[in-house]
């Protein structure tokens, strides 16, 4: 394809992006996976997942085979989060950031992290990986996150949540965390040259960078997802106060990644940064606990990034309806809201006109319907937003399953033209 | 108020110092065993009506299972083994490749406080251990859960394989989970379908009664 051509291709794809998320109606409703590693992903490109996760280029090359074949418009997502280590580190080495947030089956196997479990280890070949958290924090040892939490997660969580890391003062730590940079640097290179092959097939470069809500943060990687609950109920002024302890880190390691030098962001056809929130206490926090502690510092994340200029693109996680009207909070135009499995009507009533609406495919009917299911539904849902003003067409969960129809697929891009 | 009154509300009101008190007087006062599983039953009925009223959010669930997690070990303490002749026994597993337990768990502290045998297969379970866990426990009811949409696969594996083992016409089943609604559950073969707690209790306990009428 000539550069010219090329370059036609990336500006009608940018305007659809830009045009969407300022709540208008583009040429076509953009179609955005997130898509970590995903069993559909690999076994359309013929690799197992275990292959995606131990080998960063057949990620890549995957991930290209399906944006080029599907039509995507905006593919994001990442293998798995290291943000433990990667949070306080990237205090000391802010030029490490955002690198060192990435996690994948083969940074797994050499720093031997206690929270996540991975296909060809743990897990069957074909299996995805998936977080599971685990205690790293007692509930005595909050006043001691609390004062200083990067000197605790260095000293007492990091030793704990890696195995690898156990003693640090050892060559096996050592050797790890050299191992590690050889592996982040070969992650790197590889999702630079999927970046390059993306941007030569008319694919727009954006800018984003994955952060956490400090409630997540603590409830994923410090205190363990089911005991963060509890203390919800039975001590909230203690997560309350570790949640606000971490919140300067994260605003931090935002401002830095995206806050990029002009040589790198002159390889970005999207100049506004998207910052990517996966939410997961969301739906499962009563109102008083969503709005007391919760939604004010999803709302003090939200205010820095409209302040310097980001898009907050928020994950809701789970069926967020009872929440829904929190986001009117929220100055228009200044969002993606992507949601699991939400009322849409509701959706649409709440949200229509006010921020824009990323989702509405279920995964699971990729594997049960038919090319028609999916056609209805991808046709309800731009009826829904008025012919898709506003609204960005997704899938409802971070992976694909492996028995997802091909035909289905292609109905999602094929009915994504016809009524768009 | 009675003690089982009293033990009632306070699970309801996941109240729980309230719940420790009461249960601890109830064990030294020697109440009968089934008046804490019969409070216990009362009060996560009530939860799971206040939860699909939309007053009581996951959060609760979380928090009432860890009460009665906590009721249970204490009865089981005191009676050492089977403190009650079981409603039913249910086989429960998170199914092969899915190794989320929050929601199993949950759906098994209710079950157990609800006063059903359950066999907990744990996480990442194999069709083939489904299926030796129905021939050793007979079990009325299967459970299988899932979090991720990867999970419907091996959900329809295990029903398969119950089949092919000539066990399905012996057993109920029921997938749960956030993902899990109709058109999965008739594309794996269940049953029934719940993506709470509150309506899987509701179904397995419609089961039982028909099963203690024809008995």
């Amino acid at each position: 394809m000539l550069e010219n051509d090329i370059n036609k291709i990336i500006n009608q794809r940018k305007e659809r992006i830009e045009k969407t998320i300022n709540l208008g109606k583009a040429d076509r409703v953009p179609f955005c996976t997130i898509l970590g590693i995903n069993a559909f992903q690999a076994k359309y490109a013929g690799y197992t997942t275990a292959d995606l996760s131990n080998d960063p280029s057949k990620f890549g090359l995957s991930k290209i085979k399906l944006v080029k074949d599907f039509d995507i418009d905006m593919p994001f997502g990442t293998p798995g989060q290291n943000n433990t280590i990667a949070i306080t580190l990237g205090d000391d080495y802010q030029d490490l950031i955002p690198s060192i947030v990435v996690l994948t089956g083969g940074m797994h196997r050499i720093l031997q992290d206690k929270f996540t479990k991975w296909p060809g280890q743990e897990l069957d070949q074909n299996s995805v990986p998936q977080f599971v958290g685990k205690e790293f924090l007692e509930f005595d040892e909050y006043d001691e996150f609390i004062a200083n939490p990067k000197k605790f997660i260095n000293q007492k969580i990091i030793p704990r949540a890696y195995r690898s890391l156990e003693n640090t003062a050892s060559g096996t730590a050592y050797g790890a965390l050299i191992k590690w940079g050889k592996e982040l640097m070969i992650f790197n290179s590889a999702m630079q040259m999927t970046r390059t092959e993306l941007r030569a097939l008319g694919f727009p470069q954006i800018i984003t960078v994955n952060a956490n809500n400090p409630y997540d943060f603590i409830a994923d990687f410090v205190r363990d997802f089911n005991q963060a609950i509890l203390d919800f109920h039975r001590n909230p002024e203690k997560i309350e106060a570790a949640a606000e302890a971490m919140l300067p880190y994260i605003m931090k390691f935002i401002e830095k990644a995206t806050s990029l030098p002009p040589e790198i962001m002159a390889k970005f056809d999207i100049q506004t940064p998207l910052v990517i929130y996966p939410l997961h206490l969301n739906s499962f926090l009563n109102r008083k606990f969503y709005n007391k502690y919760y939604w004010p510092m999803m709302k003090k994340l939200i205010t820095a990034d409209i302040k310097s200029g980001r898009v907050p693109l928020i994950l809701f996680e789970g069926d967020h309806t009872p929440h829904l009207e929190t986001l009117l909070d929220i100055p228009d135009g200044k969002i993606i809201a992507h949601f699991e499995r939400p009322n849409w009507s509701k959706v649409a009533e709440v949200l229509k006109g006010r921020q824009c609406v990323m989702g509405g495919i279920p995964a699971s009917l990729m594997v049960t319907g038919t090319p028609q299911d999916v056609e209805e539904k991808v046709r309800e849902m731009i009826e829904l937003f008025d012919g898709g003003k506003g609204f960005i067409l997704s899938f409802s969960h971070y992976s694909l399953p492996g028995d997802t129809k091909v035909e289905n697929m292609r109905a999602v891009v094929n009915s994504l033209n016809k009524y768009s | 108020m009675s003690s089982k009154e009293r033990l009632t509300q306070a699970i309801i009101n996941l109240d729980e110092q309230m719940v420790t008190d009461t249960i601890n007087k109830m064990i030294a006062s020697n109440v009968e065993l089934t008046d804490i599983i019969e409070a216990c039953r009362d009060g996560m009925t009530v939860i799971g009506e206040l939860f699909e009223k939309g007053d009581y959010f996951l959060s609760e669930m979380v928090m009432a299972s860890e009460l009665l997690t906590d009721i249970i070990s204490r009865l089981k303490k005191k009676a050492e083994r089977s403190y009650i002749s079981p409603l039913g026994t249910v086989v429960i597993g998170t199914v092969k490749g899915d190794i989320h337990y929050i929601g199993k768990d949950i759906v098994v502290n209710v079950l157990e406080a609800n006063g059903y045998q359950v066999i907990d297969l744990g996480v990442d379970v194999s069709p083939e251990k489904f299926v030796e866990a129905i021939i050793t426990n007979k079990p009325e009811v299967v459970g299988l859960s899932g979090l991720i949409t990867e999970a419907i696969g091996p959900m329809k594996k295990t029903v398969d394989a119950i089949k092919a083992a000539g066990l399905r016409d012996k057993v109920k089943i029921i997938i749960g989970g956030g993902i899990v609604n109709e058109v999965i559950s008739s594309y794996v073969g269940a049953d029934k379908w719940a993506n709470n707690v509150s309506t899987g209790l509701k179904e397995i306990n419609a089961w039982a009664g028909e099963k203690n009428v024809r008995e």
